[in-house]
């Protein structure tokens, strides 16, 4: 395995098409001198190969299990009972909206893990405080670095960034409740915050939609994004077009 | 000695091309992720033009196999980082959060040709197929999920209905027999 459980994450989005620029430069630097990691990209890279792996079905849902007992039981019934269980085109969006979804947390800077992050973080015990989140939160801590950055941002309700990584980290957790709590604090620091923290919290809410598998909400917010013609406008028009591709079929 | 850490022969063209052949996928998903998806392909391609022109000038060999798939994936980073900047819409704003990657200091590796590929699948794919029907279903689902959806365990267990802890075990646990399987057939070590 690599070297850490978030190398190990950072490869595995890497192979998932999830990782942008920044990170994947940051990845490649890394298995230049770790074994481990590079073990690891090289036993991933020749699972690529493999046809196999792509026809892997899907896991059996309750409802798909429901599905093959009606299929063995055949017969009129059966096929009236087919159509019930059948995956609905909405529910096929759904898993499609899930599968674009971009939620990998972006490269924590050093400042950060300072606790030091301009005019949002003042006074020693709260930057001591933010910087023991953002440790969690670098080293994939997501469930201890949580309860810490809410309480970064009760005791500075205007930290923009408290409330950006919050979001991010509730993201990581993959829940439907995790999400919604995600999609609020996301909205929180897009308001509070400027310029390219901003955008991004605007891109990761987008990407919060699509992992709930609204993909109509995330389309509008992705044409936010466009309309911003900041640093996410490519990625924005990219994933639109793959997004509006899906909800078309 | 790992295979990833065994000298790198640029003798005639099947050291080079089978190392194109084995990291393409990769590269392929390299590209995907920075650039558009449909770019994915000729940017990878393009890459191996670009190490294929170093390669006739006559530059020197890679020191191990990792080193000269290392400076593939970095070819295609640049290319893709490239592509982003040359988009219709103005390309990116800002490149602080990507720079481009050096070429390894010892040299570039010098590929002679991708005829290999198809030779390298053929080889490989069967190998695979049997590793991976040597998986639990439960285990070749997390593979599937951890390596083709490149989900993180959190979301793989809100799929699955399975825990975290137990989820890292199958993966653990596929990851292992895999390359057992391989390394059996004398493809890994």
């Amino acid at each position: 395995m690599a070297c850490t459980p978030q190398r190990s994450e950072r490869i595995a989005e890497l192979v998932g098409r999830r990782l942008d620029a920044a990170a994947t430069s940051e990845l490649l630097e890394h298995v230049e001198s770790c074994s481990e990691c590079s073990r690891e990209l090289d036993l991933v890279a020749d699972l690529l190969h493999a046809p196999a792996l792509q026809a892997v079905p899907a896991a059996a849902t309750p409802r798909r299990f429901a599905l093959r007992r009606v299929l063995a039981a055949g017969g009129l019934a059966a096929a009236v009972l087919l159509f019930l269980f059948l995956p609905t085109r909405e529910e096929g969006s759904t898993e499609g909206c899930q599968r674009l979804a971009r939620l990998a947390p972006p490269h924590v800077a050093e400042v950060l893990l300072r606790g030091e992050s301009g005019g949002d973080v003042s006074g020693s015990q709260a930057a001591a405080r933010f910087s023991e989140a953002m440790q969690g939160f670098a080293s994939g801590d997501y469930a201890s670095a949580i309860p810490m950055l809410e309480g970064c941002t009760r005791e500075q309700p205007s930290n923009a960034l408290a409330f950006f990584y919050l979001g991010l980290a509730r993201l990581q957790l993959g829940d439907r409740e995790q999400d919604a709590l995600a999609l609020e604090a996301l909205r929180k620091a897009q308001d509070l915050g400027e310029g390219l923290l901003a955008e991004q919290a605007l891109w990761y809410r987008a990407n919060a939609h699509l992992a709930r598998g609204e993909g109509e909400a995330a389309r509008l917010l992705l044409l936010e994004v466009i309309e911003r013609d900041g640093d996410f406008e490519p990625n924005a028009r990219t994933l639109l077009a793959e997004l509006e591709a899906l909800l078309a079929r | 000695m790992g295979a990833e850490d065994q000298p790198f022969a640029v003798e005639g063209g099947a050291a080079w091309g089978s190392v194109l052949a084995r990291y393409r996928p990769l590269a392929l998903r390299v590209a995907a992720g920075i650039a558009a998806p449909d770019q994915a392909e000729d940017l990878v391609q393009e890459a191996a033009r670009s190490i294929l022109e170093l390669a006739r000038s006559g530059r020197a060999r890679c020191a191990t196999q990792a080193h000269a798939r290392n400076y593939y994936l970095r070819a295609v980073h640049n290319h893709a980082v490239d592509a982003l900047r040359e988009a219709p819409s103005g390309g990116m704003r800002s490149l602080d959060e990507a720079p481009a990657l050096e070429p390894p200091a010892s040299g570039a590796c010098a590929p002679e040709s991708l005829a290999e590929e198809r030779e390298f699948r053929a080889l490989l794919q069967p190998s695979l197929a049997r590793a991976l029907a040597g998986l639990r279903t439960e285990e070749r689902q997390a593979v599937e999920l951890r390596y083709l959806e490149g989900l993180p365990f959190a979301r793989m267990a809100a799929r699955t209905g399975a825990s975290i802890s137990t989820l890292h075990s199958r993966v653990e646990a596929a990851l292992q027999k895999i390359r057992v399987s391989l390394g059996k057939e004398g493809l890994r070590s």
